[in-house]
Formats: structure tokens, C-alpha cells, sequence
């Protein structure tokens, strides 16, 4: 039964294998990757830049997103309604709009002109809701009877979160945290809208100038599974180890 | 401690707690019977000031308990339910600990001798490093029992402490409960274990349909003067 399985998961492996090789036999005749490789070092500086950029913007999402989280559950229904009407807006409105809306409204509005911290800003409104969405499933994890446990012997609201929340939401926020860190990588795709020279956007000019665009995008979209799809694996993983 | 209520109702969709009048002045242990649904649990949340109720007042020491004086009341009781309501994140010991330290401003030290002092008497001294889902439902149980007396309670309030538990380790924790009110600990509880009750109890009350049919001594339950009463005697089975 078991080598039974195995061989399933294997043929369906083949299966991808086998349409991949006849999809990229089908549009080409020889594939020519040296251009990729004489520029090594612009792709290698655009995977860099795009790695960088999706830290700072997990670190800062995960910090604004956590903030929108301790406005949603506030009993301040001003600070709740703020948060709320955040979420629905930047969750309303796709990725691509919203780096325009950021480059061209927002920037010029505040002043801000360089286009990293443009990239940056944008990426952090898209995804802090999503992060928020972690925090809140992780909040709601926790047994209600643990609330009345709290309100009988008075925790004030620090306490609350201190001592018995927080504690608690690290282990499920986790898998949710790494799903939104593989999202703000595809994310930063579109950063090459605004000519931000990270993977995707280096590897557009140099299939440009050759010619070899599917080479350049084939070895392009290898690069963001190969990043993401093993956070995702994790994730899972993650996800399924119980909590306390 | 003087504990009142006067013509104390409660509803939810429907009437849960209807019209009681209760006076547990100078009882240790008032055992709370009735059958499922009959509003058991939510005259403990009334008594505890988990719920206030929609009329009627409830009279501690001859003050009435409202929101200004609700802590001051809490601090004075403690509380069991059917499930253990330990902190899953936290030990057996830092469970108590955290309530002692942070809470009752206890120094580290003194807080943690109490609390393991407190897991001695309910033998759970072997088991206090350990998260509430590493140990038995029992040690769960009577963990939760020693955070209650943690804070030195007057009463000591248990909703069914046993109801999840078999007869093996509810005769164990039953057997502690016991122990404890040998030291002087009073206690209100609900339970549905008839002969933990004849043992146990000094007061009995009998509730059906939200309202409280009989009440008093041990005695009523060898002499009910309801059909109510002597019907559920007889469902129960003892
Ligand atoms: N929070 C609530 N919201 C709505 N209805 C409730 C709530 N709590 C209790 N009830 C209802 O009130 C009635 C009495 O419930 P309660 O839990 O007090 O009964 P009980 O005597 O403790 O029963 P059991 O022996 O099964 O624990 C039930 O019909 C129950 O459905
Ligand atoms: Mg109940």
C-alpha cells in the first residue's frame, strides 16, 4: 500500500516533468542561457535587492500589521473603525494600483521621491493587512474560558498580552507569517513597474537586449520557486506541530 | 463571608434563573444539584460575579455587588469549573506563580513557595514542571484547585470539578476537595455525584426549571418533598 503511494507521488512528478519539457520544446528550438550567465552579477544584484526589499518590507508589514491587529481588538471603537476601514481599503485594491496610487499620489503628497522607499512603503501598506489577518487567526485560537480566567483575577490589559496572549500567538502566527513572506517575494515583481532593478525587472533588460525571453523568464520563475515553495513546505510543516 | 441573593433573575433567549432568593450564611460546603439545563452553572456566574443579573441583587456582607466593588468581592473567592481553565502555555507551578507574582505583587520567592506549597497538598509536587496537556485530567483538575486557593479565598466556588473526568480520578480529586475543607476552606459547588454530596455537604439546594424547589440539610435527600426532587433522586441512580 505504501510503495503504492510512492509510486503515484513520483508519476505525478513525472507528469510536470514531462510538461515542461514538451511546453519549452514546443516554443523553442535551442535554448541559449550564456547571456544569462556573461551577466551573472546583474542577476545576482537583482536576486540581492529583491531578497533585501522583501525583508525590510516583512519586518515593517509585520510591525504595521501587528499595530492594525492591536486596533482591531481595542474596546476604543475609534481606533477599531481606523483599523478597519485600513483593512478594507489596501485589501481592496491590487498590489499593481497600489504602487501607482503610492508613486503618484502618496509620494508626491508627503514628498518622498526615491523609488526604493516608494517600493518599500508600497509593499508595507499591501501586506500589513494580511499580516494582521495572522495575528487576529492566532488571537482567536485562544480558549475563551482563558478570557474569564483573566477577568476574574483583574489582568489589566498589558498583562493580558504579556503574560498570556502573546505568548501564545508566537507558535500559530508562525506558518502564517512565512505564507506572507513567500507573498511579499512574488510581490516585489511588480516593483519593476517603477524600475526597480530587482530580479525580475534585471532579468526583463537582459532578455531585452538578447532576445531570449524565454530562457530569461523560464530561469526567472525557477528563481521565485525555488525560494518559495520550500517557505511554503515550512509552513506546513509548521503548522501541523501542535500548540502547547 | 455573607453571601444574598434577593429575588435574582437571569435570561438569556429564555428565563434561566428565575425569582431566587438564597441565603448562604453559615454554611461550609452548600452543594447545588438539579438536571442538566436547569440554570446550575449560570447561578454560579451570578454568585461569583462572572454575570450580574437582569433583577434582583446579590448582597455580599451586607453591601451590594456592583462593578465598583466586583474586584474586591473576586478577590475573596475562588473559582473551579468543569474544565480546567489552566493557562496551556504556562506549568502547573507558573500557572499559580504568574497569578501570585504579577497579580497579588507577592515577591518571586515567597510566591513560589506558596504556590508549590499549595501543589504539595494536592500532591502534585512530582508534576508541577509540567504543562497542563502533559498531565492526567485529575492533575489538571486539582492544579486548577490549588490556583483557586492561591489567592486564600473564603469560599471557594466549583462548577461539576468531575464531570470530565471517570470515577477513578474523580474519587482523587474529590478526596482532595475533602482534605481541604478538613483545613477550613468553604466551598459552593455544583455536582451531579449524589454521594459526594451526602458526604460531603452541609446545605443542599435543588434546582429545576431555574427556580429552587427544595432546599436544606443532607436530610432532604432521604425525605424529598417534591415528586421533582424525589424523581431526579431516582434518575441518578443512588
Ligand atoms: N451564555 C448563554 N447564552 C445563552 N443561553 C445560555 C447561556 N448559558 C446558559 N444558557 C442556557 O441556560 C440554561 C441553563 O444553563 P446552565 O448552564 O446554567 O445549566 P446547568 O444546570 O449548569 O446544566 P448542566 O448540568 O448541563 O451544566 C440552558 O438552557 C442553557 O442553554
Ligand atoms: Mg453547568
Amino acid at each position: 500500500m505504501k510503495k503504492f503511494k510512492l509510486v503515484q507521488i513520483v508519476l505525478a512528478f513525472l507528469l510536470y516533468i514531462f510538461l515542461f519539457v514538451f511546453i519549452i520544446n514546443e516554443v523553442a528550438d535551442v535554448l541559449d542561457f550564456t547571456f544569462l550567465i556573461e551577466n551573472k552579477s546583474m542577476l545576482i544584484n537583482g536576486a540581492m535587492l529583491t531578497i533585501g526589499m522583501s525583508i525590510a518590507s516583512f519586518i515593517s508589514s509585520t510591525i504595521v500589521g501587528f499595530i492594525i491587529f492591536l486596533m482591531t481588538e481595542s474596546k476604543i471603537v475609534f481606533l477599531k473603525t481606523i483599523a478597519n476601514i485600513y483593512k478594507e481599503i489596501i485589501m481592496g485594491t491590487p498590489l499593481l494600483v497600489l504602487v501607482f496610487v503610492v508613486v503618484y499620489i502618496i509620494g508626491v503628497a508627503i514628498g518622498i521621491r526615491n523609488k526604493m522607499m516608494l517600493g518599500f512603503l508600497s509593499l508595507t501598506f499591501y501586506m500589513s493587512p494580511y499580516m494582521t489577518n495572522v495575528f487576529e487567526g492566532a488571537y482567536k485560537s485562544i480558549d475563551s474560558s482563558q478570557f474569564m480566567v483573566m477577568d476574574f483575577y483583574g489582568f489589566n490589559l498589558y498583562q493580558r498580552y504579556r503574560y498570556i496572549i502573546l505568548p501564545q500567538m508566537i507558535r500559530p502566527i508562525i506558518p502564517g507569517l512565512i505564507n506572507n513572506l513567500s507573498g511579499i517575494i512574488k510581490g516585489t515583481s511588480i516593483l519593476s513597474t517603477i524600475a526597480i532593478s530587482e530580479i525580475f525587472y534585471a532579468t526583463s533588460i537582459l532578455s531585452n537586449k538578447s532576445y531570449r525571453y524565454i530562457e530569461g523568464y523560464f530561469v526567472l520563475w525557477m528563481v521565485y520557486l525555488i525560494i518559495t515553495i520550500p517557505l511554503s513546505r515550512l509552513a506546513k510543516y509548521l503548522s501541523r506541530q501542535e500548540n502547547y | 463571608m455573607k453571601i444574598y441573593l434577593k429575588e435574582v433573575s437571569k435570561s438569556y433567549d429564555k428565563k434561566v434563573i428565575d425569582n431566587i432568593d438564597l441565603n448562604l450564611e453559615g454554611y461550609d460546603a452548600v452543594a447545588i444539584i438539579g438536571k442538566s439545563g436547569c440554570g446550575k452553572s449560570t447561578l454560579l456566574r451570578l454568585m461569583t460575579g462572572i454575570e450580574m443579573p437582569d433583577k434582583g441583587r446579590i448582597i455580599v456582607n451586607d453591601k451590594e455587588l456592583n462593578k465598583s466593588n466586583l474586584i474586591e468581592y473576586q478577590d475573596n473567592i475562588g473559582i473551579v469549573f468543569q474544565k480546567h481553565n489552566l493557562f496551556p502555555h504556562l506549568t502547573l507551578l507558573q500557572n499559580i506563580t504568574l497569578i501570585l507574582e504579577k497579580i497579588k505583587k507577592l515577591p518571586k520567592k515567597e510566591a513560589k513557595e506558596k504556590a508549590i506549597n499549595l501543589l504539595d497538598n494536592l500532591h502534585l509536587k512530582d508534576q508541577m514542571n509540567k504543562r497542563p496537556r502533559f498531565v492526567s485530567g485529575g492533575q489538571a483538575q486539582r492544579a486548577s484547585i490549588a490556583r483557586a486557593l492561591a489567592t486564600d479565598p473564603e469560599v471557594v466556588f466549583m462548577d461539576e470539578p468531575t464531570a470530565a473526568l471517570d470515577p477513578i480520578l474523580t474519587k482523587e480529586v474529590l478526596d482532595s476537595v475533602i482534605g481541604l475543607r478538613n483545613l477550613g476552606t468553604k466551598f459552593v459547588f455544583v455536582t451531579h455525584e449524589i454521594y459526594f454530596v451526602r458526604k460531603f455537604a452541609d446545605y443542599i439546594i435543588f434546582m429545576d426549571e431555574g427556580k429552587i424547589v427544595e432546599q436544606g440539610t443532607p436530610n432532604i435527600l432521604d425525605n424529598p418533598q417534591t415528586k421533582r426532587l424525589q424523581l431526579f433522586l431516582e434518575n441518578e441512580g443512588r
